[in-house]
């Protein structure tokens, strides 16, 4: 049996995140082979990926860090519980 | 236990866990930090939600099972305290465009018929010209705004592993869902991350 497009594509994103059964690896090849757009959305989804890592990191401001005497603080008021 | 013996055992016990938790503070703040700074934009809140997230986990240290990693166990705190900081504030300013989990559902069910085909077959020229958009400040925006549109909890989801570079397990325990609600919802904002670029980027 031939999997929908949607179910490919869901398979697809699985694989990037989770481990695919034997059955489901050739069951997304053998679609692949015959649909260029699931063959192409595999392709999406990892610039997709690259995307979202880029613009997390962009937002993320990794010379703003917690100070010391706060940590310190934080070790204070547990003290005192 | 007679009741002296039983109260120098609760004694040692709450000594213990003021070291383990100072052990806590200086190994894992900087990175609950980042998060919090990443979640809230604002520097002093985000330190008040660390200083929040120890406090809770000192209060209830004898929950802590040792089933998770500590600092799973810290982030998974600290998310709660995330969500009651966005349930307080929300009231006052409306901070989101998010939209709601159902209409995401609805969105990207919608990029397929009943069949489950595509809806459209054509392969839309974004999708070979990635190497010249990476860089692209202006597409890189639209894309922001994509994301920025997704159901929060989804954005939470397909940001999270870049934090750093966690596991598939630690996520879901962090972010309290299950690995299948996990993937499907990273499967389900990429559909719609696909579909907003190719409906916005028109260059």
């Amino acid at each position: 049996m031939i999997n929908s497009c949607e179910k490919t594509t869901q398979l697809i994103d699985k694989q990037i995140v989770s481990r695919l059964s034997f059955k489901e690896k050739i069951q997304l090849q053998l679609h692949k082979s015959i649909c260029k757009s699931c063959d192409s959305y595999e392709n999406q989804s990892r610039f997709i990926d690259v995307l979202i890592n880029n613009s997390f990191k962009s937002k993320i401001n990794k010379n703003v860090k917690m100070t010391q005497e706060r940590k310190s603080k934080i070790i204070e008021e547990t003290k005192k519980i | 236990m007679p009741k002296q013996q039983r109260k120098l055992f609760m004694e040692i016990v709450k000594e213990n866990s003021k070291k383990i938790l100072e052990k806590w503070v200086n190994h894992f703040s900087d990175e609950l930090f980042t998060w919090a700074l990443y979640k809230t934009s604002s520097k002093e809140t985000a330190e008040d939600l660390v200083q929040e997230t120890f406090m809770a986990a000192f209060n209830k240290i004898d929950t802590f099972q040792g089933k998770s990693q500590p600092k799973t166990w810290l982030f998974s705190i600290l998310n709660n305290k995330v969500i009651d900081y966005y349930r307080l504030s929300a009231k006052t300013t409306k901070l989101t465009f998010s939209i709601s989990e159902n209409r995401g559902y609805e969105l990207s069910d919608g990029l397929f018929d009943e069949t489950g085909h595509w809806q459209s077959n054509e392969i839309n020229p974004i999708w070979n010209q990635e190497e010249e958009l990476l860089d692209n400040p202006e597409f890189n925006r639209v894309f922001e705004n994509c994301i920025q549109n997704l159901p929060q909890k989804w954005k939470d989801a397909i940001t999270y592993k870049y934090l750093t570079d966690k596991k598939t397990d630690e996520i879901c325990q962090e972010l309290e869902i299950t690995v299948s609600n996990y993937w499907q919802i990273v499967h389900r904002s990429k559909l719609l991350l696909k579909k907003c670029l190719e409906t916005n980027w028109t260059h």
